[in-house]
């Protein structure tokens, strides 16, 4: 490698600048990113392109705009929006119900913040029932998920539980409202590959809140299964987070409080999944903790047991289709009748 | 911390805070300094802080002795002192496992049976690094071309200098002492061209190579699922991904460095529009080869003792080149490799003997040199020679099910480095982007941290060359 001289190779050539031009350059910088960050928030809120996120916006606006009270709440993730439909809860159970499931990363912690919030605007259900995918008890919470609620700034405090004042969990509050560049950087990158997309969106909810899904995935039954089995890290070892205990502390004070009960179900699952060693060391863990957690709750109930499905029935491992669906409502439905007359 | 994390940005704003409060007191900045860069080395594993401060205080006195003694023998002594004990911490931590098990492999195959405990070593982050930055050190002070530094706080700083200190540039005496050791001005020019690099750096890594990653992982780690234009769009992709990751850093720790009133060496000058092997490794990580060539080669000889010779020492140094990224046989091979195509180029040129070549020829050798890097980086990514072989076998022309979307990904993320780069190319300057008009440089700034931010990996992926 001897020596060579420089041709016309590119070099470094400095500009004529001055301190005042550089803050200048910044100063536009931040105004061009502040306009375009504003546009696109007020467009992502109007018309949310992430499936969860728009999931979120509907089911408070349904929270927000019901006229007649219901009966029973029915709160928790995807796989119970997809999976109760309110409409069997009524022919089983005579109870007018509202499904307000969202999805896992809104975990525990959503739940309280509607029934608190519905128990403001419209006194307290009869019934709440409460179903969430098996890892989503351990979560912690998500900032960017739970920043989505469509509430006044500031309800993450004032509605229980509290996620408190802390620094750090305001600013994450607040660059998950509204820096959607931080927040929804996915789905703005997808908009952008695909413009046209937007145009073929496919979001739809019933007026009772259940958002059903007619075809089954078999092939992603399978996958889904590979992928979520390692969530489980120590099968011997379930543990409710500390953000969902406080939820679920929570609950437990507004039904004692309103005389409601409320019934804590397992989603429904994929057979395989839910034969999977693994899994059942895992399932017998959990059941083991929410028996203990309940079983000095006057009004809080843990229904045990595992439905399962097939995956022609299903779209994910724990996403069922519309008759599965109506076949897990109606057996939840009889669980609960039988823990009601048990109580 | 690594530069593209929230740690680290926050550690940036409470150092340079209080380095701007400092004004003109560049001791006090010094010393700021010097307690934030340990601050940064420990934050990755503070058990290697020892190490550092040790192999830092040992040269320091090394150099001093060097320096103040006037017996030839006892200079001498010392600087085999500095290099040996320096080498050996290197090759014990990098290097141990790699020979014990090479010269079992070699045992076992002439019949010996040998079975030799290797060590469960961690590697010192920045370690090759910062060995060779403090090496050129004791070296020129051997050599009588740098005189010492009569404070240890201003060497230590030298040796533990944040911005360069985990991944290069590999840094000389001569060019950071004199600014440590002297009130700092930070020009406007500079520091404007500051924070064009850190944001430039910052898109490098972020938006390109950690998604070029994403493909390049996919098509060397599952080689064997892959065939014909897919293993040729996974070599093209990490030929992106480690250009940008290694050129994104230093990009990023010159701009940190010009915010504060030092010049860091220029680390890449467009390698990949080099017309020929020579003047590639004078575009790539400049920092070594100067490094290699004025502490290695030219001491083996250089190109005074005649053709065979030159090309003797060009081996030798390349193949410790190849080492020095890695303790295994493929970078070795890589280093090979690299050193057949400068012994093949000077044997060609002498050849041809001509010094004036056509815009077309230019363009041909530019793309043949890309090629011919392209087809390196296969060995150098490749965990085997073996595997690095059979890819390059099994490149084509072929697609499959997932061609268009492989290529699709590795278009749509490599587009804004090739319009940057061309643009840097043909304007014959470096910093072109950042000359636009006030209202479109702001521009162009935005959608830089708008795409960084879109589709940027938000997770901070290790840069690749911090295993070095």
């Amino acid at each position: 490698m001897e020596n060579e001289k420089d041709k016309s190779w590119p070099v470094e050539k400095l500009g004529a600048v001055r301190f005042r031009d550089i803050f200048k350059t910044m100063a536009r910088t931040f105004l061009i990113l502040a306009v375009v960050n504003a546009v696109v928030c007020v467009f992502l809120s109007a018309f949310p392109q992430n499936r969860a996120y728009w999931l979120v916006k509907e089911k408070w606006k349904l929270l927000e705009t019901r006229e007649k009270p219901a009966d029973m709440l029915v709160l928790g993730d995807s796989s119970c929006s997809m999976g109760v439909a309110p409409e069997a809860l009524r022919g089983n159970l005579g109870m007018d119900a509202l499904n307000l499931c969202v999805f896992a990363g809104m975990i525990a912690v959503n739940d309280a913040w509607m029934l608190d919030r519905y128990i403001q605007k419209h006194g307290a259900p009869k019934a709440v029932l409460i179903s969430h995918i098996y890892y989503s008890w351990t979560n912690g919470p998500n900032y960017w998920a739970l920043a989505k609620v469509p509430q006044k700034s500031g309800y993450w405090r004032r509605l229980r539980p509290s996620l408190g004042n802390s620094p750090g969990v305001t600013a994450r509050m607040w660059l998950g409202r509204y820096v959607p560049f931080f927040s929804e950087n996915k789905t703005i990158g997808e908009i952008i590959k695909s413009p046209l997309a937007m145009l073929s969106r496919d979001f739809h909810i019933q007026q009772d809140g259940m958002t059903p899904i007619e075809k089954a995935d078999p092939e992603n039954v399978e996958a889904d299964m590979e992928r979520i089995l390692p969530l489980i890290k120590n099968p011997k070892e379930f543990k409710i987070s500390p953000a969902n205990l406080k939820a679920l502390d929570a609950i437990s004070e507004l039904a004692e409080n309103a005389k409601f009960d409320v019934y804590i179900v397992n989603s429904p699952l994929y057979r395989g999944l839910a034969e999977n060693p693994r899994y059942r060391e895992y399932f017998k863990s959990m059941e083991s903790v929410f028996v203990e957690y309940t079983k000095d709750k006057k009004r809080v109930h843990y229904i045990p047991g595992q439905l399962t499905y097939e995956k022609n029935q299903m779209e994910d491992s724990d996403h069922l289709i519309r008759p599965a669906a109506f076949e897990f409502t109606n057996e939840i439905s009889q669980m609960i009748e039988k823990a009601s007359r048990d109580k | 911390m690594l530069f593209n994390s929230l740690d680290f940005f926050v550690f940036f704003i409470i150092v340079y805070s209080a380095y701007l409060a400092l004004g003109t007191r560049y001791r006090e900045q010094n010393f700021l300094l010097l307690v934030g860069s340990y601050v940064f080395y420990g934050w990755w594993d503070w058990r290697f802080v020892p190490l550092l401060a040790g192999v830092t205080a040992l040269n320091h006195y090394l150099a001093g002795r060097i320096y103040s003694e006037e017996s030839p023998a006892i200079k001498k002594r010392c600087i085999t002192i500095s290099v040996a004990v320096s080498f050996a911490i290197l090759g014990f931590f990098k290097y141990f496992n790699f020979f014990i098990e090479s010269a079992e492999q070699a045992l076992n195959s002439v019949g010996f049976h040998a079975d030799v405990a290797t060590l469960n070593i961690l590697l010192p982050v920045g370690i090759s690094f910062y060995t060779f930055h403090i090496l050129s050190y004791t070296i020129d002070v051997y050599r009588g071309a740098l005189k010492p530094t009569e404070r240890f706080e201003d060497f230590a700083l030298f040796a533990a200098f944040f911005p360069l200190l985990l991944a290069g540039p590999i840094e000389r005496a001569s060019n950071i002492l004199p600014q440590i050791t002297a009130p700092r001005k930070i020009r406007p020019d500079k520091a404007d061209a500051g924070v064009f690099l850190i944001l430039w750096g910052l898109f490098k890594k972020m938006a390109v190579a950690d998604n070029m990653a994403v493909v390049a992982n996919k098509i060397f780690d599952n080689n064997g699922q892959y065939h014909g234009l897919d293993i040729v769009i996974g070599i093209l992709a990490f030929t992106a991904q480690i250009y940008c990751d290694f050129s994104g850093y230093s990009d990023m720790a010159r701009g940190l460095a010009r915010l504060m009133g030092f010049e860091l060496m220029l680390n890449f000058r467009l390698p990949y529009f080099a017309r020929n092997p020579r003047e590639f490794w004078q575009r790539w990580h400049i920092s070594l080869s100067t490094w290699l060539r004025d502490y290695l080669y030219i001491p083996l000889g250089g190109n005074r003792d005649g053709e065979l010779a030159r090309y003797r020492n060009l081996v030798i140094t390349m193949l410790l080149c190849g080492l020095w990224h890695g303790a295994a046989w493929h970078f070795v091979a890589w280093g090979a490799y690299h050193a057949a195509l400068q012994v093949a180029h000077n044997l060609f040129i002498s050849a041809r003997k001509t010094s004036s070549s056509e815009a077309w020829e230019d363009s041909l050798s530019r793309v043949a040199m890309f090629i011919f890097v392209a087809i390196g980086w296969t060995l150098f990514r490749a965990p085997t020679v073996g595997q690095a072989a059979s890819m390059l076998m099994s490149a084509g022309i072929s697609v499959s099910s997932e061609t268009l979307a492989l290529a699709k990904h590795l278009a749509f993320y490599a587009a804004p480095l090739v319009i940057v780069q061309a643009w840097q190319h043909l304007s014959g300057d470096l910093l072109a982007p950042m000359k636009l008009k006030p209202a479109k440089k702001s521009l162009l700034y935005a959608f830089m941290i708008l795409w960084i931010f879109i589709f940027g990996v938000r997770e901070s992926v290790e840069f690749i060359y911090f295993q070095f």
